[in-house]
């Protein structure tokens, strides 16, 4: 199971700054590992497992998007600003992997 | 002629329905077969279809001149071009160089910040689409460690 999604929220007047850090490996899927098979050992590659899909919603309604590959840093962080948000509103963010697995989080803003 | 109408009502919904359904996702969909694309002109291709991407210095590309550590380096992107809709990361010289695209809804400023990984020293291009076109810049980034190798 994958660790939940860090997140700082911070609103001056309407404006909302936030701080996303999401663990995960964000393996792109072209490095390779040297293994040990039947006393051998050979190279092959990592499989690719990253973070395909986030979305971030005000009050339920998208605010943004992102789509990433496995060469965005492991441990994606991500931050931005958003316009028209006041305190009791509920931000959700989420994401999905390649792999399917899901992480989500909610927040009410003060 | 009730019976006419009420099927040519529900035809039409129908068609809406569909068409309604069918925009968002085309549009919005990841496009796996530009995260494949093996270098920037494919990934292009398959993201823009060809469209004129103009350059433009009305984007602001933060990103190290030199950055140490190739796994771990610091992207931000900003611009004052108005109906921002998207905002794209390319490495060119990765095996595949779209890293990352973002989609900006209303209430979203104009900004997004992150770190991506670079295999080497490269070009990094952001790529911004508005409601008025296409435009990009692109920064030189010179990686003493890389990110991608084995």
């Amino acid at each position: 199971m994958a660790e939940e999604i860090k997140a700082r929220f911070r609103r001056k007047g309407t404006t909302l700054t936030a701080k996303l850090l999401m663990p995960h490996p964000m393996e792109p899927g072209t490095r390779k590992e040297t293994v040990v098979e039947n006393g051998a050992e050979t190279e092959r590659l990592i499989p690719a497992h990253h973070i395909d899909t986030f979305t971030c919603k005000v009050n339920g309604r998208v605010v943004l998007e992102a789509d990433m590959s496995g060469s965005v840093s492991t441990d994606p962080i991500l931050t931005f600003y958003v316009e028209g948000v006041n305190a009791g509103d509920e931000v959700s963010v989420e994401w999905t992997d390649n792999k399917g697995e899901t992480m989500s989080r909610v927040d009410t803003i003060k | 002629m009730s019976n006419l109408l009420s099927r040519r009502r529900i035809l039409k919904g129908l068609v809406a329905a569909t068409a309604l359904m069918a925009i968002p996702f085309k549009a919005f969909a990841r496009n796996a077969e530009a995260f494949k694309a093996k270098n920037m002109d494919a990934a292009l291709a398959s993201l823009f279809n060809g469209a004129q991407i103009q350059p433009s210095d009305r984007i602001d590309l933060n990103v190290p001149e030199i950055a140490e550590d190739g796994r771990v380096v610091n992207v931000k992107v900003s611009t004052d071009l108005p109906g921002l809709q998207t905002v794209t990361l390319m490495v060119e010289a990765n095996p595949n160089p779209l890293t990352a695209r973002f989609r900006f809804h209303e209430g979203m400023q104009p900004e997004i910040t992150t770190r991506i990984k670079m295999g080497g020293s490269s070009n990094v291009h952001a790529i911004v689409e508005t409601s008025e076109g296409i435009f990009s810049t692109m920064k030189e980034v010179k990686v003493t460690l890389g990110g991608c190798g084995g």
